[in-house]
């Protein structure tokens, strides 16, 4: 287990330049936001430019996941382990790279428009929607990337299966963090917490359940 | 599919466009045409939806309340079922600004108007108790059965015989849909080249797609309907409402599977891949439509607990066609479901002998 | 002549016309909004319709080739 997920940030690394691509993918957006906005006053748009920046970057990021695993390496690997320690390894380290990634624009947006729309915000509560958004959109994404990898279709199909099943979390999330924004209290958001919660198990024993299906020839 | 299936059907959504059209909405009060309300004397017209305000005119009273106090009108003039003039003496202080308009009869009962009036020199004083009348309230039910008169829906209740039953039909194909996904992935499962296995897997594959296209037409019905009735009653024809942005969703993910069956070639692959990707649209459906609603605030009735509708929207009457409408409409998507898929099963055979 | 008696009706059946808040909702809200619930049994009947429709299509390209 540990094993493949080392295998799997290995991968990454010697692949640095698509990483490097999808870090200046973010920067880009936020600073395109910048020059369009100079400063946000509204919380809604906030909220809203943040998870459109984090869906777009997901899907950059995610699109190629099984791309690497060509030829030799899929099947060597086949024999090593079984497809559902594959499967979760791989949505582990994708939804752990997912939330670097969108707490990254996270962390762009706050340096660019200063934290003026946080000021009556729950901080740690928008953090937490944020790890769960990102690990659920890491997690479908990884999983629906695997699927059209077998299907042999191009990767545009991700975005196009993609799109409709993350819209519940992404509804689920821009609540969530909005009412974080506004400083609701826990009990107060607790049910769009439970959506997201109920979402990302969702996902995750799909993906565990069907993936060996995927696999088999 | 039996034919006493599809006699019942028929049947029921007979039964359900008659029945649904024919029983009135229960007397109701409309609205209340008035001037600015004053101390002293005033003059209104109370404006009544189904009521018989001529032909009860003898038994006729027309009140105000403020608060728990009622103030008798007298009658001025009926001039026809519907329409009520009568003068109010009001006094000088009041518990509150708070008007509302009754009108009372032994065939209609009890009907009312609650509404905003523009009012002026009242003084305000939550304690008085100003001297009212004693009024009859014949009695909250009605003499005649029919639907709920509620004011913004008006007629427009009735389409809930048309409107929801969309949802639960869609929803029940869904589901079967995801039946036939499981089934197709589990006689995979089973390690053979063997030619029938094969046709198996096709077969359920098939089963799988028509019923998703099936339901599709029922989504594509209940996404049109529920607009036109949204533009009418809340005033838009697409609102911010977790059912309404939940159904445009499963309209969105079985939009993608259907792309998704059309991009892959080969059979089998097709099969596989497109029953896991049902499997997880019908999860996120029931998600969606059933869980969600629950959760967050928006127009359609019974929020907050409860996605269906609570005892007080569904009342008996609305329940006596509701429920068959219900039932027909689901008769009726497995009957086109059924229609379709011996189609394309000749169209299959066709294929072989070509 | 004619042609502008016939413009100036125009514009005095029009003016009413434009006074009018939203000619679609005054249509539809006419004796207790019952159009509106024609409207969606219209589209009902339409959608099932449309079905039938291409089914029976379907059913006629197999008829076509026995």
């Amino acid at each position: 287990m540990f094993s493949l997920l080392k295998k799997e940030i290995q991968l990454e690394w010697r692949q640095k330049h698509a990483l490097a691509g999808v870090l200046l993918y973010v920067l880009a957006t936020v600073f395109v936001c910048y020059l369009a906005l100079q400063s946000i006053e509204a919380p809604d748009v906030w909220n809203a430019l943040l998870w459109i920046t984090a869906l777009f970057t997901a899907f950059n990021a995610l699109q190629r996941t099984f791309h690497q695993e060509t030829g030799g390496t899929l099947y060597y690997l086949y024999t090593l382990a079984s497809p559902r320690q594959i499967m979760l390894a791989k949505m582990i380290y994708y939804g752990l790279q997912a939330a670097l990634l969108n707490g990254m624009s996270f962390a762009l947006f706050l340096f660019f428009f200063g934290t003026g729309v946080f000021s009556d915000a729950d901080m740690g509560q928008f953090l937490t929607g944020l790890l769960l958004g990102s690990t659920g959109l890491g997690m479908a994404l990884t999983f629906l990337a695997g699927l059209v990898f077998r299907s042999g279709a191009g990767a545009g199909l991700v975005a196009v299966l993609g799109f409709p099943v993350v819209m519940p979390l992404m509804i689920t999330m821009v609540r969530f963090s909005r009412f974080a924004m506004d400083g609701l209290s826990w009990s107060e958001n607790g049910l769009n917490l439970l959506i997201l919660l109920v979402l990302n198990a969702a996902f995750l024993i799909l993906s565990l359940v069907l993936f060996p299906y995927l696999w088999r020839d | 599919m039996k034919v006493w299936l599809k006699v019942i059907c028929i049947l029921l959504l007979v039964y359900t466009a008659i029945a649904g059209m024919v029983h009135p909405l229960i007397p109701g009060g409309l609205d209340v045409r008035t001037e600015t309300l004053h101390p002293g004397l005033n003059s209104f017209t109370f404006i009544g939806y189904n009521t018989s305000f001529l032909e009860q005119r003898s038994e006729l009273q027309l009140f105000v309340a403020v608060d728990s106090t009622f103030f008798c009108a007298t009658i001025t003039e009926v001039t026809d079922n519907t329409h009520a003039s009568a003068t109010v003496e009001l006094p000088d202080t009041l518990p509150s600004v708070s008007f509302a308009f009754y009108a009372n009869t032994p065939h209609d009962g009890t009907v009312y108007v609650g509404k905003a009036v523009s009012h002026r020199g009242f003084a305000t004083d939550p304690v008085a108790r100003p001297a009212g009348c004693n009024v009859n309230v014949v009695s909250d039910e009605h003499a005649a059965f029919g639907f709920p008169f509620q004011i913004i829906l008006f007629e427009t209740i009735r389409n809930i015989m048309w409107h929801v039953p969309m949802w639960f039909t869609m929803f029940v194909l869904m589901l079967f849909s995801m039946a036939l996904s499981i089934k197709t992935l589990r006689a995979m499962g089973q390690e053979t080249t063997d030619v029938h296995q094969y046709k198996k897997v096709l077969s359920a594959d098939r089963r799988a797609r028509i019923y998703a296209s099936s339901g599709m037409l029922f989504c594509l019905l209940g996404l049109v309907t529920g607009s036109i009735w949204a533009r009418f009653t809340w005033g838009a024809w697409w609102t911010m409402d977790p059912q309404l942005n939940g159904a445009m969703v499963v309209f969105l993910v079985y939009a993608a599977y259907f792309i998704l069956r059309s991009s892959i070639e080969d059979e089998e692959k097709r099969a596989r891949l497109a029953a896991i990707f049902n499997i997880f649209a019908a999860v996120l459906m029931v998600i969606l439509l059933m869980i969600m609603p629950r959760f967050a605030e928006g127009l359609h009735p019974g929020k907050s607990g409860n996605p269906a509708f609570s005892q007080y929207d569904l009342d008996s009457s609305l329940r006596t066609v509701f429920y068959p409408a219900v039932l027909g409409w689901i008769l009726l998507g497995y009957w086109l479901y059924s229609i379709h898929y011996r189609i394309a099963q000749l169209e299959e055979t066709d294929e072989h002998d070509a | 002549m004619r042609k502008l008696l016939l413009m100036v009706a125009a514009v005095m059946l029009l003016v009413p016309m434009l006074r009018a808040q939203d000619p679609l909702e005054e249509y539809f809200y006419a004796s207790g909004k019952i159009r509106v619930v024609i409207a969606i049994i219209g589209l009902v009947l339409l959608g099932i319709l449309a079905y039938v429709i291409a089914l029976d299509l379907r059913v006629r390209k197999l008829e076509k080739k026995k």
